[in-house]
């Protein structure tokens, strides 16, 4: 396995126009994958790319993103959140999870973060 | 009784001027103390002060003097500079000569041979490197690099 290749796939993935296609592949492959730096570098692509669907995997989904049961994962994708310039929407999806989510822990880390992003501003 | 006329009386008037004018200059005029040494007068003041004063030009010339020896000895300082560094060009030009001729005498005994299969492994890497490079992966649809991102999982 070429790691080099891979992170060039995942940082393609991260700026492609086909935004449905490319949030599938990280989804489906990247977040899915048993090696730690795959997942770290999949959920800071999909937290990179900034719209809807890809943040919602990144920050609501259990056991993805900022949800991840690796630390080192969960907080590369926590720092990724905290430098976006625009912080609107991953705010919104927080702040949704928080209340609506229906998992307690999920709950917990999306309060967390929320408190840490209105710490960073 | 005598006539006074102009001519007379003018002649006598313009005498006692014409005696202030044929006052002759001593010779130690400069020396208003007129010293005497065993009977010579000094003919010229020996106080340097009042023979600069006397002078200008003197003092002029002796300035211009020491201006000069000092140009010559910058000029003769200048010249030895510009020989040491002169030497040591002509030093490094050997040096140079030198290594040149030993990397000569060394390319003569070495054998040049190309490793094709190298040769071609290296280039291939590195148009496969360009083939993975981001800017060429995001122009290839979404299917394609899922294959890919399979096939290197699977290595």
């Amino acid at each position: 396995m070429n790691m080099s290749r891979i992170n060039n796939i995942i940082e393609a993935l991260s700026c492609h126009e086909d935004e449905k296609e490319a949030v599938r592949v990280l989804k489906e492959i990247g977040t899915n994958s048993p090696i730690d730096e795959v997942r770290e570098k999949t959920a800071q692509a999909l937290i990179k790319r900034n719209t809807h669907d890809s943040l919602v995997v990144a920050l609501i989904e259990k056991g993805k993103g900022i949800h991840d049961l690796s630390t080192r994962v969960a907080m590369s994708a926590i720092n990724e959140v905290l430098a976006l310039e625009d912080k609107s929407e991953a705010i919104k999806i927080l702040e949704d999870t928080m209340n609506l989510h229906s998992d307690e822990t999920v709950r917990d880390t999306a309060r967390s973060v929320r408190a840490l992003v209105e710490f960073s501003r | 009784m005598t006539k006074i006329t102009f001519n007379t009386k003018g002649v006598g008037l313009f005498k006692s001027l014409n005696k202030s004018e044929n006052k002759t200059v001593q010779p130690h005029a400069s020396n208003p103390f007129g010293i005497s040494f065993k009977g010579n007068v000094i003919q010229a003041d020996v106080f340097e002060t009042t023979s600069n004063k006397e002078n200008p030009g003197q003092a002029i010339k002796e300035k211009g003097k020491m201006f000069m020896s000092a140009v010559v000895g910058n000029i003769n300082s200048f010249n030895n500079a510009i020989k040491s560094r002169l030497n040591s060009v002509v030093s490094f030009g050997k040096r140079v000569r030198d290594n040149v001729s030993n990397w000569w005498e060394q390319a003569k005994n070495t054998e040049i041979s190309f490793d094709l299969n190298e040769l071609s492994r290296f280039v291939n890497e590195k148009f496969h490197m360009n083939e993975y490079s981001v800017g060429n992966l995001t122009k290839r649809p979404v299917g394609e690099l899922e294959e890919l991102w399979k096939a290197e999982m699977a290595v």
